[in-house]
């Protein structure tokens, strides 16, 4: 993990202007001070697309995945990898007690936590890619619901399916909210490496 | 079994799915689709020798199976393992897939409501216990707990399931589980899923040492592995059977297995059983309360009960408390807990509230932000009741005497709830000296342990009356504090601070008598863990608060109160404050010092010359001098402006950064806090009549109910203005859902503000 993408990350959810050594020194401090409460854990799942119209569904899987983007970013994928990843709870209890012990560093922490969370999760996603590409894949973004028309509601179909609660903690709430917050659901597409 | 072994069966969910069942669909609908499929495996694990058959209910809720006849399914279940053979059936209960409230959405009522729906099918269906299994919230596991006892006769076992780090994903440790669950009656504690059985032993081992019930262990087959693309777990039935045995040595007398373990298992863990017989273990004796994720023993070492949650003598608490402005009670709480308090007292008795209400409302909000075990503090046995119901450990009940109508309103709640309990050494008359203490300690203990309360959840405490009207009081609760610890073996606290009511220099008393009850053997002392005077006594125990923030910035050439506000230095603002004032104005300050300082950083943060935690850094020192120019006098009248974050959404952190801005720009605000029902708006709107409204959402599925909330509020014919801000807002989000005013950021609400209340006024 390298911290200073974190914070450069971090210090642009903060509107902090480009280079302001002060200010990175700070959130260095805070990631420092705070850093034992980060507990990255994941789970995946890689389902076969069975079929593209009228929606896109896979063996195995009891939901259709439904939508044009989540069809384009399918488009020519054999599989789907779904993907959960959360940073715990304790991230979340933190940043609450800070907002009211030290506000600053609240808003602070809660940024990094945030920008940790991407990283880490693309970390950890990263080793899944490796092990599914060296089966001769290759794999593209991370797509989550919410983006395009891919509905919200879907997070809670995929932590369904992965067992999210029981294996890393990760909970949705009815309006298709992750918690705890500092979570990342995200459906990766694994399509055969074209013969060169 | 024949041996005093209780064998459960294994797995279905993987059974299930090894039989075609699709990842994200309902386990439990086979019992109605695939009847045949759930009988085999129940009687595949009859045939491996369990006794006891776990319905296939896991998951039936109807919390998380929405338009499924959920009773049809359970009923089902049960009937399906009778069917199968099974000498018992255990109906399986587990938890509802969400945070409770206030880390989620989901209310203790109503989990309440769905685990007695789902006991009461089970039980109707003829299931001879309940499992409550797969738990990693201690407070639901709790709810479900009493859901069972006061809604069926079954006998209840409980299993939590926890990760490597030996927590559960709530922050859980099995001391505090088992603790907590055998105190509230479980006929059965333990711990199942999580790890392989060689990995479990040692959560066992500590399991089995405070357990004063069975303890119950079901692992799994090991951890998952993948291979081809299928999931198969790594313990053959021989590893498994192998790890089990050294379970069942460290106590364990009813086992059985999670994922991944099969009839296979089962069957050689029979085997195995045939050949052993049950560990005898020694009733664990110790008196504690716990938290959902701490626990604290009393009698070793001393510990240091926080006394700063009680309204006696605070205004300014008992301020928050009339108005609910809970960040002020948990700012207290959160400071005690860094002082280094080990329990906190929480007492919000006064005249002008709904106690009742008041204490559950702060003990649910306190337990969810620091991990302090608490000691509920009333006299009220409806206050206590509720707030023992909805707290997730063993409290502390402060306290009971040994005046009839105290005994006959507090025992039976303490009884139910497991709670320790706190017997003050009173009853229609006062001791006086050591001996009458001595006395009505040992009173306290007969009366009590006859009336069922186990003596290890008995605290005394001696009385501590103040030396101004009998000087001989402080050596005669020391001697009495001597005497019941070394003579009755039983735990002691004291009010402390009570030594030197109407003296001068108090806390030098307090300490010097603090002292004297330690050498004595005082378990817990109740003080206020903040004055210096006391950790000089308890070295090394409790510790200064650190004042500084991380965030002080260059200066730039600033001085003085603006410059202080400008480089976010905490410490020393009061100071400076009180300095002031001896020459000047308080407006005057406002207007010549705060003000100004904030305009200048709120147009360098607009500017993005400084970042978001520098701007509310400044803020944070607006807002202590702010208390000091003001008083608790001014924390009166009616509010500027009204925050709430809306039904539904649970992300505050906006909210309060607007709150937190508005205040050091001297509004005062009310703040409804996050996941706020329209209709509490409308009401608070319609108590204040406050002329500004501020609502926030953060995602795209609580917008709706941002406009909902809006649309109530013109309906009850509100005159408010309405700014919305959150992530997902825009202007034109803001004009459609009919508000007046979008936020963007927090500054732009202070210039809101500023317009819509100076119309105002």
């Amino acid at each position: 993990m390298d911290l200073a993408l974190v914070i450069k990350d971090a210090l642009r959810y903060l509107g902090a202007k480009e280079r302001d050594p002060e200010a990175e020194n700070l959130l260095r401090r805070v990631y420092d001070g705070n850093a034992d409460v980060f507990a990255p854990r994941a789970v995946y799942g890689l389902y076969e697309i069975t079929s593209y119209s009228p929606e896109i569904k896979l063996k195995d899987y009891a939901f259709p995945l439904v939508g044009e983007s989540i069809r384009r970013h399918l488009a020519g994928a054999s599989y789907a990898l779904f993907a959960a990843f959360t940073l715990g709870i304790a991230v979340d209890k933190r940043v609450r007690e800070l907002s009211l012990a030290r506000p600053s560093e609240s808003v602070a922490l809660n940024a990094i936590a945030s920008s940790y969370a991407e990283r880490i999760a693309d970390e950890m996603l990263l080793e899944e890619r490796r092990k599914i590409e060296a089966d001769g894949y290759k794999t593209n973004f991370r797509f989550c619901p919410g983006y395009g028309d891919l509905p919200l509601h879907t997070n809670e179909e995929i932590a369904l399916a992965l067992n999210a609660q029981k294996k890393i903690g990760l909970t949705v709430t009815e309006g298709g909210l992750l918690l705890p917050r500092k979570s990342i659901v995200g459906i990766v597409g694994v399509m055969k490496e074209v013969e060169k | 079994m024949r041996n005093g072994f209780i064998l459960f069966d294994g797995a279905m969910g993987t059974m299930l799915q090894a039989r075609g069942l699709k990842a994200g669909a309902f386990p439990e609908t086979y019992n109605l689709t695939h009847p045949d499929v759930v009988r085999d495996v129940h009687r595949a694990y009859v045939e491996a020798g369990s006794e006891i058959i776990t319905a296939n209910t896991f998951g039936a809720n109807p919390f998380k199976m929405k338009n499924v006849d959920v009773e049809a399914v359970i009923k089902a279940g049960v009937r399906l393992a009778k069917e199968a053979g099974a000498k018992k059936v255990a109906l399986d209960v587990s938890a509802h897939g969400v945070l409770l409230e206030p880390n989620g959405t989901l209310s203790f009522d109503e989990a309440y409501a769905n685990y007695a729906k789902i006991l009461k099918w089970g039980e109707e269906a003829g299931a001879d216990l309940v499992l409550i299994e797969t738990m990693s919230d201690l407070l639901e596991a709790k709810c479900a707990l009493l859901a069972a006892k006061e809604n069926t006769s079954l006998p209840v076992y409980v299993t939590m399931t926890y990760m490597e780090d030996g927590r559960t994903f709530l922050g859980t440790d099995p001391v505090t589980a088992t603790v907590t669950l055998s105190a509230l009656h479980a006929d059965a504690v333990g711990v199942n899923c999580s790890l392989g059985a060689a990995d479990m032993l040692p959560l066992v081992e500590s399991i089995c040492k405070y357990a004063t019930c069975p303890v119950i262990v079901q692992p799994n087959a090991g951890l998952p592995k993948v291979k081809d693309g299928k999931t198969y777990y790594e313990d053959t039935p021989d590893l498994f059977a192998a790890a089990m045995k050294n379970i069942a040595a460290a106590g364990v007398t009813i086992l059985g297995g999670c994922c991944g373990t099969t009839p296979e298992h089962i069957e050689k863990l029979r085997e195995m059983l045939d050949g052993m017989t049950p560990t005898a273990r020694p009733l664990p004796v110790y008196t504690a309360a716990t938290s959902a994720t701490k626990t604290v023993f009393l009698g070793d070492e001393v510990k240091v009960i926080g006394e700063r949650l009680n309204p006696t003598g605070k205004k300014k608490l008992k301020a928050a408390l009339i108005e609910g402005d809970i960040d002020y009670i948990l700012k207290e709480a959160i400071d005690q807990e860094r002082a280094g308090a080990d329990i906190l007292d929480v007492n919000v008795g006064l005249p002008e509230i709904d106690e009742a209400k008041t204490l559950e409302r702060v003990v649910k909000e306190v337990q969810s932000t620091v991990s302090l075990p608490l000691q509920l503090d009333s006299s009220s046995k409806e206050a206590l009741e509720r707030a023992c119901r909805i707290y997730a450990g063993k409290p502390i009940i402060n306290s009971v005497n040994l005046k009839k109508e105290s005994l006959d309103a507090i025992l039976p709640i303490a009884l139910k709830y497991g709670a320790t309990l706190v017997g003050l050494c009173l009853g229609d008359t006062m001791p006086k000296t050591h001996e009458e203490r001595y006395a009505f300690a040992e009173k306290l203990v007969r009366e009590l342990t006859a009336r069922g309360i186990k003596k290890s959840d008995i605290i005394i405490d001696c009385l501590v009356l103040t030396i101004a009207t009998d000087a001989t009081q402080a050596d005669e609760t020391a001697l009495a504090v001597k005497m019941v610890t070394e003579k009755l073996d039983v735990r002691t606290v004291l009010g402390v601070s009570n030594v030197s009511f109407g003296m001068p220099d108090r806390l030098k008393i307090n300490a010097a008598f603090l002292g004297k009850c330690i050498q004595a053997g005082l378990s817990a002392p109740i003080l206020n863990p903040l004055v210096e005077e006391y950790a000089e006594v308890l070295k090394g125990k409790l510790i200064s608060l650190d004042t500084s923030a991380y965030f002080t910035f260059d200066t730039g050439g600033a001085e003085g109160i603006r410059g202080m506000i400008f480089c976010g230095v905490v410490g020393g603002i009061e100071d400076a404050v009180r300095e002031a004032l001896k020459t000047r104005s308080p407006l005057d300050i406002i207007n010549e010092e705060f003000i100004p300082a904030l305009d200048e950083i709120g147009v360098k943060f607009e500017k993005g010359e400084v970042f978001l935690p520098r701007l509310i850094a400044a803020a944070e020192v607006v807002k202590k001098g702010m208390d000091v120019l003001k008083g608790p006098e001014a924390e009166s009248g009616e509010p500027d402006v009204i925050l709430a974050t809306v039904k539904g959404d649970i992300h505050d952190i906006g909210k309060n950064i607007v709150k937190m801005l508005l205040q050091s720009y001297g509004f005062k605000v009310l703040d409804l806090g996050k996941d706020v029902d329209e209709k509490e708006v409308v009401a608070a709107w319609e108590r204040t009549h406050a002329p500004l409204i501020g609502l926030s959402a953060l995602m795209t599925t609580t917008v709706p109910s941002m406009k909902r909330t809006i649309d109530a509020l013109h309906a009850a014919g509100s005159s408010a203005k309405i700014a919305v801000g959150g992530a997902v807002l825009t202007p034109e989000y803001a004009r459609e859902v009919g508000a007046d005013y979008y936020g963007k950021d927090a500054r732009e609400t202070v210039k809101i503000a500023e317009e819509v209340i100076r119309k105002a006024k």
